[in-house]
C-alpha cells in the first residue's frame, strides 16, 4: 500500500512537472515596438497591477515579416496582439483562436488627402493615386470602403504603404490610409495643418469597426479564464494609470525604447527599429488620442457584438463560418 | 600741515572719472548699435555655415545624382541580361565607390517585361561592405512591396528622380538612395524599364556637421539635415534621426507654441506654392526642444533636391559670444584709466610737493615768521613763479609791516595829544553852568557835542560885573586842531576883554581888532555876544556873522535876533561893531546855538534847518533850560540817526527868571 500510495503520488508531481506552463506566467507578443499605442500594458508593468493580480507577463514585439498568428498557433507566444479583421480571416481557416480582450471599440482609420490636390470630397478619389497600409486590416476596410460608397476598385491605383508616409508627403500617392493616432500625427509633424487636409474617418463608415485585439488559442483561455479577465482588469488599470500621468507613461515607453534599440544595436531589426521609433512629439500625440478614445468607465475590454458583425459583413462571412461566442467568448 | 584732498587725487578723480562716464556713455550710446551689427555680422557667418554646409551636400548629391544618370543612360543604350547582372552591378559599384567612397550600393530594377522580354519584376542588388561585395536578385511576377519600396515605388508613379529617405541598412548604417527611372525601347516605343538605384551611406554627413563651428567665439552649432518635410535625417544631435522632424521638435510639455510652428512651416516652404522648401533664411524658435526648451536661431539653407540644412545656435549666443567680448573690452579700457589715474597721481603729486613746502612755509609768515625761509624752486613753471611772486610779497609785507608798525606809533602819539588838547579845550568851557551862584534869576544850561576829537564851536557865559551877565557863542572856521587852537585863544582872549564891560559891540570890536590883526591862518570866528541885566531882563547883543539866537517866550513864542552887525570876528582889523538891545520877560529862554544844530544832515542829505529848531522850542511844556537842552540836542540826533556828525553841535540856553538879584 505504501509503494502504491509512493506511485500515485510520484505520478501526480510528474503531471505538475509536464504542465505545458506554471500558472500566472504569459508571454504577450504586442504588435509592433514599444510606443505610446500599448501605454497600458507598459503602465500595468510599471505600476505592478499584473503582479497584483497574479500575472508575470513577459511583453516582447515583433520583427518586421513576421506572422503572429503563426506565432501564437506555433505556441511562441501565448497572447498576441493583432488585427480584427485578419483575426476574422484566420479563424474562418479553421484556426481556433479566440478575441480575449478588445479595449478600444473604434476604428482609427483615417483617409488623409491634401486639400490643395484638389480632393475634397469621396467622389474625389476616382482615379487618385492611393496609398492603403500594407496590413489585411486596412485592406480589407478599404475595399469595404469602396464598397459601402459604390465606388470601382478599377478606377483606383492603389499601392502599399510599408514603413511610412513618405510616398505620400512626396506626392507618390494622392490619398492615404492612416491611424488618427499615429500615422495622422506624422503628417501634421510634417508641417501641414488640420485645415489643410481633408479626411474620410472609417469610423464613419463602420462605427462599430475596431483595430487591434489581444487573441489567445482557445484552450489557453479555457485554462486561464482568471488569469485572462485579470490581464484585462490589470491592462485597464494601466490605461487609467496612463492617462492620469501621461508624463510618465512617456517616460516608460522611452525607457522600452531605449532597451530595444541597445538589443538591437547590429542587427537587422535595427532597421525597424530607427525607421519606425517615435520620438516625444508623436508619442505624446499617440497618447492624447488614446485617451479621447479610449474610455476607461464602463468599459469591460470585451468584443462587443456589433463589432463582430460589422466585421464580419466586411469580410463577407456569416454564422456558418464563425460563431460570435466562439470568436469572443464571455466571461463566465 | 595736514593735506585732506590732494591736488594729485582730485587730478587724478576730476581726468579719470569723466573718462569712464564718457566711456560707459558711449558704450550705453553705442552698444545697442554695436550690438545690432554684430548680430548681423554674426547672422551672416552663421548663415554662411549653413550655405557652406548645403554646399558641400550639394556637391555630393550632384556627384550622385550625375554617377547615377550616366548608369541609368547607359541602361537605356545597352540593355542587360540577366546573367551578366551580378558583374554588371559589381563593375558599377567599384566604379562609382572610387568616384565617391560613400556610394557603397547599387540597384537595377526592372518592370515586368523590360529586361530582354522576362515578364518578372527583376531587381539585382549590389553591396560593399569594407572590401566585401554582396549580391542579391529577386525576381517576382508580382511586386513584392515588402522589397520594392519608395526607393522603386515613387521614382515609378512620379517617373522623376527621387532622393529617398534615409533607411537603416542590414548593419544599422543609414543608407539614402538615389533612385533615376530608365527607360528601354521595345519595339520601337520608349517605355520605363525600371529604376536605378545608388545606396549612399549618410554616416559621412555627420561627421562633416560634427566638426561645424561659428566663426566667432567658437561656439558650437548641432546641425541637423533634414529632408524636405522636417525629417532629421543626419543630426549632430542623434536622438532625433529618424524619430523627430524640426515640427515634431516644436511640441513640448506645454504644447506647441504657434509661432515655433509657423516658423518651421516658413523654413519648409509649407506657405509656398510649391509646398517645398527653397532659399535661406534665419528663424527663431522660442520653445523647442532642439536645444531642450533653450531659444534658439536656426539659420538653414536649401539643397539642390530640398533636403535643408540647419544650423542651430542658442538665441542668446550673441549676448554668450558678445559679452565676454564687452567685458574684456571694458576692463582692458577701465585698467588703461586706472593706470593713467595712477601716472596723473605721481606727476601731481611730484608737482605739488614744492607747494606743499610753500604753503607750510605762507602759514609760519601767516604767523607773522616773515624771516621764514622759502623752499627753493627754480624750474621756470608756474610753480617756481609762485614761489618767485611770494618771496616778492614776503619782502614786501615785511616792508609794510616795519612801515604800519612806525605809523602807527606816530599816531598813537598823535592821538594821545590830540586827547589832550581835546581835554584842554574842555576845560576851557565853562563847566559850572547857571543858575550861578551869582545870579538866581539866571538860569543856563549848554552843551558842546564835537564832531572830531577838538572843534572849533566855543560858548561862555562870565559875570561881566555884579548886574551884568555876558552870554557868547561862537564858532570857529575850519576843522580839528587849528580850529580849536583858535577856539583856545578866542575863549581866553573873550573874557579878558569881557570883564568889566557891559557894551558887547566894545567887547567884540576889541576881540575882532586882537584876532583880526595877530594870525596869518585865515581863520575866523563867526561870533555873538550878549550882555544881560540880570536883574532888569535888558538884554545888549552883538551879532559878528553868527546864527541869529532864538528867544523862546513862556507862550512858546520864539523871537530871532536875526541883527548882524558885522561880518565874523578875525577878518577886518579895524572893524567896529553895532550893538542891539532887547527886553527879556520872566521865563524867556535865549537859545544860542552853532550851525552844525541847523545843520544837522541825516543820511538822505537833508538839515534840521532852523524852521525845525523853532517848532521843537516851541512847546511852552518845556519850561527849563536843562530840558530845552535835552529837548533840542535828541531832536538834532534823532534827526541825525546813524549819519556822521560832520559839524560841533553847540548849545546854549539861558533862562530869565525875575526874581531877587545877585546875592
Amino acid at each position: 500500500m505504501k509503494l502504491k500510495n509512493f506511485l500515485i503520488l510520484g505520478l501526480l508531481l510528474s503531471l505538475c512537472w509536464i504542465c505545458p506552463a506554471q500558472q500566472g506566467i504569459y508571454k504577450l507578443r504586442l504588435c509592433w515596438i514599444p510606443q505610446a499605442q500599448f501605454a497600458g500594458f507598459f503602465m500595468a508593468e510599471e505600476e505592478g497591477y499584473y503582479a497584483q493580480e497574479g500575472l508575470a507577463l513577459e511583453i516582447s514585439y515583433p520583427p518586421r515579416d513576421e506572422e503572429m498568428f503563426d506565432t501564437l498557433m506555433a505556441e511562441d507566444a501565448d497572447f498576441v496582439m493583432e488585427w480584427f479583421l485578419y483575426a476574422l480571416e484566420f479563424k474562418a481557416k479553421g484556426n481556433d483562436i479566440v478575441n480575449v480582450a478588445q479595449f478600444q471599440h473604434q476604428t482609427e482609420e483615417l483617409l488623409v488627402a491634401k486639400k490643395s490636390s484638389g480632393i475634397q470630397t469621396i467622389k474625389d478619389l476616382k482615379g487618385r493615386n492611393i496609398g492603403i497600409w500594407f496590413s489585411p486590416q486596412l485592406q480589407f476596410s478599404f475595399k469595404a470602403f469602396l464598397k459601402r460608397n459604390e465606388m470601382n476598385e478599377d478606377d483606383y491605383h492603389v499601392y502599399p504603404i510599408l514603413d511610412n508616409i513618405s510616398l505620400f508627403l512626396s506626392g507618390g500617392v494622392d490619398v492615404v490610409s492612416v491611424m488618427s493616432f499615429n500615422e495622422y500625427n506624422q503628417i501634421l509633424f510634417s508641417g501641414y495643418n488640420p485645415d489643410e487636409l481633408t479626411i474620410f474617418p472609417l469610423k464613419e463608415e463602420f462605427p462599430n469597426l475596431v483595430l487591434e485585439g489581444i487573441y489567445c488559442r482557445r484552450e489557453t483561455w479555457e485554462n486561464n479564464k482568471q488569469d485572462v479577465i485579470a490581464l484585462r482588469r490589470a491592462t485597464l488599470k494601466g490605461w487609467e494609470a496612463a492617462f492620469k500621468n501621461p508624463e510618465k507613461a512617456l517616460q516608460v515607453i522611452k525607457r522600452k525604447c531605449d532597451e530595444i534599440a541597445a538589443l538591437h544595436n547590429s542587427s537587422s531589426s535595427r532597421q525597424i527599429y530607427r525607421e519606425c521609433s517615435f520620438g516625444y512629439a508623436i508619442q505624446k500625440a499617440m497618447l492624447e488620442n488614446f485617451k479621447k478614445n479610449l474610455s476607461i468607465e464602463g468599459n469591460d475590454a470585451l468584443m462587443k457584438k456589433e463589432t463582430f458583425q460589422e466585421g464580419m459583413n466586411i469580410m463577407g462571412l456569416d454564422e456558418s463560418d464563425i460563431l460570435f461566442e466562439d470568436f469572443a467568448p464571455r466571461n463566465e | 600741515m595736514q593735506i585732506k584732498k590732494s591736488v594729485a587725487l582730485k587730478f587724478s578723480f576730476w581726468i579719470c572719472i569723466p573718462l569712464v562716464v564718457i566711456l560707459l556713455a558711449a558704450s550705453a550710446l553705442l552698444l545697442d548699435d554695436i550690438y545690432k551689427r554684430l548680430g548681423s555680422y554674426l547672422d551672416e557667418k552663421a548663415l554662411s555655415v549653413a550655405s557652406e554646409t548645403a554646399n558641400h551636400m550639394d556637391k555630393i548629391f550632384l556627384q550622385t545624382q550625375g554617377l547615377a544618370h550616366l548608369i541609368a543612360d547607359g541602361l537605356e543604350t545597352t540593355p542587360r541580361r540577366i546573367d551578366e547582372m551580378e558583374t554588371y552591378t559589381k563593375n558599377r559599384l567599384t566604379s562609382v565607390h572610387q568616384y565617391c567612397e560613400e556610394i557603397m550600393g547599387v540597384c537595377v530594377a526592372y518592370m515586368p517585361g523590360m529586361q530582354g522580354g522576362d515578364p518578372n519584376y527583376n531587381a539585382y542588388i549590389h553591396l560593399l561592405e569594407g572590401e566585401n561585395f554582396f549580391f542579391t536578385e529577386w525576381h517576382s511576377e508580382n511586386i513584392d512591396y515588402q522589397r520594392y519600396q519608395n526607393w522603386f515605388l515613387l521614382p515609378t508613379i512620379k517617373n522623376t528622380n527621387c532622393w529617398i529617405d534615409p533607411f537603416a541598412a542590414f548593419d544599422g548604417k543609414l543608407i539614402c538612395s538615389y533612385s533615376v527611372p530608365f527607360y528601354q525601347k521595345i519595339d520601337g516605343k520608349r517605355d520605363l524599364g525600371g529604376v536605378f538605384v545608388l545606396d549612399y551611406e549618410v554616416n559621412s554627413f555627420v561627421n562633416y556637421l560634427k566638426e561645424l563651428k561659428l566663426p566667432i567665439g567658437d561656439q558650437k552649432c548641432t546641425t541637423c539635415l533634414m529632408n524636405s518635410f522636417g525629417l532629421i535625417l543626419v543630426s549632430t544631435e542623434t536622438d532625433y534621426i529618424m524619430s523627430e522632424t524640426l515640427f515634431s521638435l516644436c511640441e513640448t510639455e506645454n504644447g506647441i507654441d504657434p509661432k515655433d510652428f509657423e516658423a518651421a512651416r516658413t523654413i519648409f516652404g509649407r506657405n509656398n506654392e510649391t509646398d517645398m522648401p527653397s532659399g535661406s533664411g534665419k528663424q527663431t524658435f522660442k520653445h523647442t526642444r532642439i536645444l531642450n526648451g533653450k531659444p534658439c536661431d536656426v539659420y538653414y539653407q536649401t539643397c539642390m533636391n530640398n533636403w535643408v540644412v540647419a544650423v542651430v545656435v542658442p538665441t542668446d549666443w550673441r549676448q554668450t559670444t558678445l559679452f565676454p567680448i564687452f567685458i574684456k573690452v571694458t576692463l582692458v579700457v577701465l585698467g588703461i584709466i586706472l593706470l593713467l589715474a595712477c601716472v596723473i597721481f605721481i606727476i601731481c603729486h611730484h608737482i605739488n610737493k614744492p607747494l606743499v613746502k610753500l604753503a607750510t612755509a605762507a602759514e609760519s609768515v601767516g604767523e607773522g615768521n616773515f624771516d621764514t625761509p622759502l623752499p627753493e624752486y627754480d624750474s621756470g613753471d608756474e610753480i617756481s613763479q609762485v614761489t618767485k611772486s611770494f618771496g616778492k610779497m614776503q619782502t614786501a609785507l615785511k616792508d609794510y609791516i616795519n612801515k604800519l608798525e612806525k605809523s602807527i606809533t606816530m599816531r598813537e602819539r598823535t592821538e594821545g595829544e590830540l586827547n589832550t588838547a581835546k581835554s584842554i579845550q574842555k576845560d576851557l568851557l565853562p563847566h559850572i553852568l547857571p543858575p550861578f551862584d551869582h545870579y538866581d534869576s539866571i538860569i543856563g544850561a549848554a552843551d558842546l557835542i564835537p564832531a572830531h576829537g577838538v572843534g572849533g564851536d566855543l560858548y561862555d557865559a562870565f559875570p561881566v560885573d555884579k548886574d551884568h551877565l555876558a552870554i557868547i557863542i561862537g564858532d570857529v572856521s575850519g576843522k580839528g586842531v587849528p580850529a580849536a587852537l583858535f577856539m583856545a585863544v578866542t575863549q581866553t582872549l573873550q573874557r579878558n576883554i569881557g570883564t568889566g564891560q557891559t557894551s558887547p559891540s566894545v567887547m567884540v570890536s576889541q576881540l575882532n581888532q586882537i584876532l583880526a590883526s595877530n594870525h596869518e591862518t585865515n581863520l575866523f570866528v563867526t561870533y555873538w555876544a550878549g550882555i544881560l541885566n540880570v536883574h532888569t531882563g535888558e538884554l545888549h547883543y552883538t551879532c559878528a556873522g553868527h546864527n541869529p539866537p532864538l528867544i523862546r517866550h513862556t507862550d512858546g513864542t520864539v523871537t530871532a535876533l536875526r541883527e548882524r552887525h558885522g561880518p565874523p570876528i578875525g577878518i577886518l582889523p579895524n572893524k567896529k561893531y553895532a550893538e542891539e538891545k532887547i527886553q527879556l520877560q520872566s521865563g524867556d529862554m535865549i537859545i544860542c546855538y552853532t550851525d552844525g544844530v541847523t545843520e544837522a544832515t541825516n543820511a538822505d542829505m537833508k538839515m534840521l534847518s532852523e524852521e525845525r529848531l523853532i517848532q521843537t522850542i516851541s512847546d511852552p511844556k518845556i519850561d527849563n533850560p536843562q530840558l530845552m537842552l535835552v529837548t533840542i540836542r535828541d531832536t538834532v540826533f534823532e534827526f541825525t540817526g546813524d549819519a556822521e556828525q560832520f559839524d560841533d553841535v553847540t548849545i546854549m540856553i539861558t533862562q530869565f527868571v525875575k526874581n531877587s538879584g545877585q546875592k
